[in-house]
């Protein structure tokens, strides 16, 4: 929970970066992690690894978001070996056409496809690199670092009329928010649990139904949330707008 | 207090403030209050009686409809000087996590002052002061959402207090956070108000709080309905049962102690109203 928003302190190059740079650096790598395959993927992820030494927040910060997102990686590796790799042929599902397509493996109606499972491996190499890069951004720059890179970042937009302060404080508010509605979501399965029973032991399309009820509390949840923490943030002196602050504050 | 002067010496002075959020009904009517410098006013009622609503004017989170209010000696009304109001008048909200800006806690503090113009040192020991003020010396670095509510709260309070505020309203603080919480909030605040002499308009459904007060209010369909010591408005109880509450427990045991015949009937204003004036009038 607290990788997607969790800062570590520690002294590193990448901790003393400024925050613009780390972003931009991020948006790069990102890029990077997208365009690359095989080989050239792979010497990607051994930056990211070196990237994740020199931050010195630990190996388990680092992969904390891949660990927590392991589930869904599995089911894409899982879906890509099933179906993905090239077109279907004609008998798909039999072993003749399964040895034709270079399947690794056909189990019955189950045919497991070997460009496919490479595939698959690929796409979660991919996403599993942006969430380590993600969480070494978020473990290296604090908060109020984050809102004040994304500031910099957009200032040439500004200049052609883009309201700048609302999206850097939206990022920065955005990222210490989801432990709060990650939170808040259990809470809400448990409810659901207690009152309809564990979605978790019912069939695919049942628990998909399920899951998609949880949608409506959860963002009326974040709603409330969000108009709750807009008042307060008013209250403590915050305006959306690119003005200067009050410079008559008694801390002048 | 801040620079302007304060209207007749008073730190909130409301006259005939009306707000309706909807056409046809109307959530306060027509509020009369005034609070003094330094004064701890409890403001009780049940829900849905204005008083989040007449909070949220205080901090001119809301646009005055009727009426007139100042705070401060600042007038809500002002479009001009909303920020000066808001930097004088600090508000702690109900729910401690959705009043974090950032997970940081020294960042969370360090935000207010930020916006009303401090610079990043300025800010920064602004807040470290404040956290020390609540307790939470040396929490600068750590995760707002590993905290217990309580702290949590402390954290909300100090980053009021970062702005240096000559009224604080605590919007029912102590709602969402357990006893242990309640104690560490209600210590914070006694601890700056005696240092600072600040203004505290404390709204709560705790009554024992409220017996604590310098003065309770009470609020009833959107009107102040009494307005006096704690030892005179919460004895009252028919005047709390209108208003949908409960005496504090010392009063209600003082109450079954006298239809017991255990002590005898008190005379007006000598009924204890907290655990320690029951105790007191118990032994002696």
């Amino acid at each position: 929970m607290r990788a997607l928003s969790g800062y570590v302190w520690a002294d590193s190059p990448l901790h003393r970066a400024p925050a613009a740079a780390k972003l931009a650096g991020l948006l790069v790598c990102v890029a990077l992690v997208v365009a690359a395959r095989g080989w050239a993927l792979l010497a990607v992820c051994a930056g990211c690894a070196a990237l994740a030494a020199l931050s010195r927040v630990g190996w388990r910060r680092a992969l904390q978001p891949v660990w927590a997102m392991r589930w869904f990686l599995v089911v894409i590796l899982a879906m890509n070996a099933l179906f993905g790799g090239g077109p279907a042929l004609a008998g798909a599902g039999t072993p003749a056409a399964a040895a034709a397509q270079g399947d690794a493996l056909s189990l019955g109606p189950v045919v497991l496809n070997a460009s496919g499972a490479a595939q698959g491996a690929t796409v979660v190499v991919r996403v599993a690199a942006v969430a380590v890069l993600g969480a070494l951004l978020t473990a290296t720059t604090r908060p109020q670092q984050l809102i004040d890179g994304v500031r910099v970042l957009l200032a040439p937009l500004g200049r052609v009329g883009l309201s700048v302060e609302p999206v850097a404080l939206a990022v920065g508010v955005t990222v210490q928010f989801v432990p709060t509605l990650l939170r808040e979501s259990r809470q809400i399965i448990w409810a659901q649990r207690i009152r309809c029973g564990d979605v978790s032991s019912r069939g695919i399309l049942r628990r998909a139904v399920s899951y998609v009820r949880l949608l409506v509390p959860i963002f009326v949840s974040a709603f409330r949330r969000a108009d709750e923490l807009s008042v307060a943030m008013e209250a403590r002196g915050y305006r959306l707008d690119d003005e200067p602050r009050a410079r008559k504050g008694r801390h002048s | 207090m801040v620079e302007g002067e304060i209207a007749g010496g008073l730190a909130v002075r409301a006259r005939g403030v009306r707000h309706s959020y909807v056409r046809g009904r109307e959530d306060l009517r027509g509020v009369d209050l005034d609070v003094a410098p330094g004064e701890l006013v409890a403001v009780i009622g049940e829900n849905g009686s204005g008083k989040t609503t007449l909070a949220r004017h205080l901090n001119a989170l809301l646009a005055l409809q009727a009426g007139s209010l100042t705070v401060a000696g600042l007038d809500t009304a002002d479009p001009a000087r909303v920020w000066e109001l808001r930097r004088a008048c600090g508000m702690v909200f109900q729910n401690p996590e959705n009043q974090l800006v950032s997970s940081v806690v020294g960042e969370d503090v360090a935000f207010g002052p930020r916006n009303f113009g401090a610079d990043e040192g300025q800010a920064r020991a602004a807040a470290r002061r404040a956290l020390g003020e609540v307790g939470l010396a040396g929490f600068e670095r750590r995760d707002a959402h590993t905290l217990s509510g309580g702290q949590q709260q402390r954290v909300a309070l100090a980053a009021v207090l970062a702005c240096e505020p000559d009224v604080v309203v605590l919007d029912e603080a102590t709602s969402m956070i357990d006893p242990r919480g309640r104690d560490e909030l209600t210590r914070a605040v006694e601890a700056f108000r005696c240092e600072r002499g600040a203004t505290v308009i404390w709204i709560t459904h705790d009554m024992e709080l409220a017996a604590r007060a310098d003065r309770v209010v009470v609020m009833c369909a959107g009107e102040v309905a009494a307005s006096g010591a704690p030892a005179d408005v919460l004895v009252d109880e028919a005047l709390l049962s209108r208003a949908g509450l409960e005496a504090p427990l010392a009063v209600r045991t003082w109450r079954a102690l006298e239809d017991a015949g255990v002590v005898a009937p008190s005379a007006p204003g000598a009924c204890p109203v907290t655990t320690e004036g029951l105790v007191r009038a118990l032994c002696g």
